[in-house]
């Protein structure tokens, strides 16, 4: 409790909730239009905390990160285009009652479930993170070598995403990541002579490659759309009775879905509110409405996504293994600071820990205040063209690497990393498994490398202690699971034609 | 075809990861890993997985690349690279934005051009003025 009440101290400064309000201000701005995202925009804003206090350049950034999820459901809604990857199954039913002149309260409905969904996140941060650091204390090089061989299985074999595929992303990630001065020897490692790269391959260039360059030239011809006919006032946003009865318990069951799929390495957000979807429509007295305008697919996917976007925080603040590439970005912001993520980050930045958590309560009220009034100023938003947005997107981007080190290789490996991830997406290589190879390589290398000292040569050390071992197991336990992947889909797939077949 | 060509790129560049980390790097012991021995593995698993791909890969559906779109954003940031430390931020920003533009097909350029010229005023004043990031407005750096 002592420790909740010193975050609070620290979240109601001044400046740290100015940077509470800016953050969620321009998350939000940037979630609502669709092409952007959250992960290219806290790239794109980690220069600018560089010359802030730790905690304040943090705070924003997660201010970024959740603003960014409340404002990619406008776009969903009014558009029937997502603004963030998460807010896609919200246009199942958002636009639908946008069609049929509920807009407004749609909008507001998918706002007050994000913020339901952010304060169960918020405790559920608070409450699980310490426990998991008490457990994470007794780890040694053995169990992180084999957490992090483990995120980057699940992160290679979840999800739809091929993963032979994955599997080359993450090490192609890793193997970047190698770039610059060997840290046991000292020996350069594929610096092609460059002094720029001995210090390594920064976070951001790489970032701002595979997340703001690649993502707008995909979206160029894409995001090209009409303009908003629906009406959008503040007074008719209030939901009726009956709407405000059917959310209640779809809000809190899609929150215990994002808390419980947004700490876990490879699903995050985005199975979280299909999950809830999902659930809800299955428990639904009126399942006939779905697709049609039905308030629990809004409030329960909007409340999950919104859970998982804070629970994210779990894993990256205890054990600094991030399960999202915007978590790797987190991370490498923390890093930038000189704050090492992990089991003793809480000992050794009580204020930051408990600040950034406290945060996320005054983080989510702003976002309330933020998204509900100034409707209007985020549906004038989605009015701009986007042919006017990226050559500026494009500006930020470039001068925002350049402002790393005041030169231009910075660019120059954000062009070289855009290109690349630019041809291999168009080939259907998805970019968050390479960003979250670059920001764990150089973790799981240190303690690859440490635990074949600590262990005298032996590999047998690796699996030398109850939690290794097991974790191990796990790991191999998705890999074979590769092996019954396709003949389980194509099981579904029959079940599912076979339903329909029945439905019609 | 494409999608193999991928393949093909990254079999190659697993191939010479694994060359330059086997001839120019040190593999150790098995008590004292040389910096060696996690290139050459990460090379190794790029290296299987794409030649499996290559000689084994079925036909693969891919997204149809925007050349337009791409010659945009890329000449873009080629101009910025190559102008900003020699004739100033706004200029270079300017530059940059007009040929991002041309990477889609609507709209007039009168417009935008004056747009490009307040936009880059603007982030002059925000990265020069307000962030203390030493690009002159006009000139070499």
């Amino acid at each position: 409790m002592e420790h909740l009440l010193l975050g609070l101290q620290t979240a109601v400064q001044l400046e740290n909730v100015l940077a509470v309000f800016a953050g969620v201000f321009v998350g939000t701005g940037i979630g609502v239009i669709p092409g952007i995202g959250p992960l290219a925009a806290i790239a794109l804003l980690m220069p600018v905390t560089f010359s802030m206090d730790p905690t304040t350049g943090i705070v924003l950034l997660a201010g970024v990160y959740y603003g960014a999820e409340y404002g990619g459901s406008k776009s969903s809604i009014l558009l029937n285009l997502p603004g963030t990857p998460a807010a896609a199954i919200t246009c199942l039913e958002g636009y639908p009652m946008a069609q049929s002149g509920r807009a407004s309260r749609a909008l507001f409905l998918s706002t007050f479930a994000s913020f339901i969904g952010g304060l169960i996140g918020m405790l559920v941060v608070a409450i699980l993170t310490p426990a998991i650091v008490s457990v994470a204390q007794a780890f040694g090089p053995a169990e992180y070598f084999a957490l992090i061989i483990l995120c980057f299985v699940a992160v290679s074999t979840i999800g739809g995403d091929d993963p032979k595929k994955n599997f080359v992303m993450v090490s192609l990630g890793a193997l970047v990541a190698t770039v610059g001065l060997d840290i046991y020897d000292g020996a350069e490692r594929y610096t092609l002579g460059s002094e720029h790269l001995l210090e390594g391959i920064h976070l951001v260039p790489v970032a701002m490659g595979l997340f703001g360059f690649s993502e707008i030239i995909m979206s160029i011809r894409r995001n090209e759309h009409g303009q908003i006919k629906h009406r959008v006032d503040f007074k008719s946003m209030l939901p009726t009775l009956t709407e405000w009865k059917r959310s209640a318990w779809p809000m809190v069951r899609g929150a215990a879905s994002g808390c419980f799929f947004g700490p876990l390495p490879g699903t995050g957000p985005s199975m979280a509110t299909i999950l809830s979807y999902a659930v809800e429509k299955k428990l639904s007295k009126r399942p006939e409405e779905f697709g049609k305008g039905a308030v629990e697919g809004i409030t329960a996917p909007e409340s999950s996504n919104n859970a998982a976007a804070q629970s994210a925080f779990i894993p990256t603040l205890s054990l600094g293994i991030p399960g999202t590439p915007t978590m790797a970005v987190m991370i490498g912001a923390l890093m930038v600071h000189g704050i090492v993520p992990g089991p003793l980050l809480m000992s050794s930045e009580p204020v930051l820990f408990w600040g950034l958590v406290a945060s996320f309560g005054i983080g989510n009220l702003a976002a309330l205040i933020i998204n509900v009034p100034l409707i209007g100023l985020w549906v004038s938003f989605l009015n701009v063209s986007y042919r006017l947005l990226y050559p500026a997107v494009i500006i930020l981007i470039s001068i925002g690497c350049y402002s790393l080190q005041n030169s231009v290789t910075d660019v120059i490996v954000m062009l070289v990393v855009g290109v690349v991830a630019y041809g291999l997406r168009s080939q259907g290589f998805a970019p968050a498994p390479l960003l979250i190879g670059f920001v764990l390589s150089p973790m799981l290398e240190e303690n690859f490398r440490r635990a074949m000292i600590m262990g005298q040569g032996d590999a047998t050390f690796f699996v030398g202690n109850a939690i290794s071992a097991a974790t191990h197991i796990i790991t191999v336990a998705l890999l074979v699971s590769l092996i019954f992947r396709k003949p389980f889909n194509a099981f579904l797939e029959r079940r599912i034609r076979k339903n329909l077949g029945a439905d019609v | 075809m494409v999608n193999r060509l991928s393949w093909i790129f990254l079999t190659v560049l697993g191939a010479a990861a694994a060359y330059i980390a086997l001839t120019t790097l040190s593999m150790g012991t098995p008590i004292n890993i040389g910096s060696a021995v996690y290139p050459l593995i990460l090379s190794g698993v790029i290296f299987f997985i794409s030649l499996y791909s290559v000689l084994f890969g079925g036909r693969e559906e891919s997204t149809k690349v925007d050349i337009r779109g791409f010659a945009g954003v890329v000449g873009a940031v080629v101009a910025f690279i190559v102008t900003i430390e020699f004739i100033g931020i706004i200029p270079s920003v300017v530059l940059s934005m007009v040929i991002a533009y041309m990477g889609q097909l609507k709209g007039g350029y009168r417009f935008f051009f004056v747009y490009a010229c307040l936009f880059a005023v603007g982030t002059w004043l925000l990265f020069n003025l307000a962030l203390g990031l030493p690009l002159p407005a006009f000139g070499f750096y």
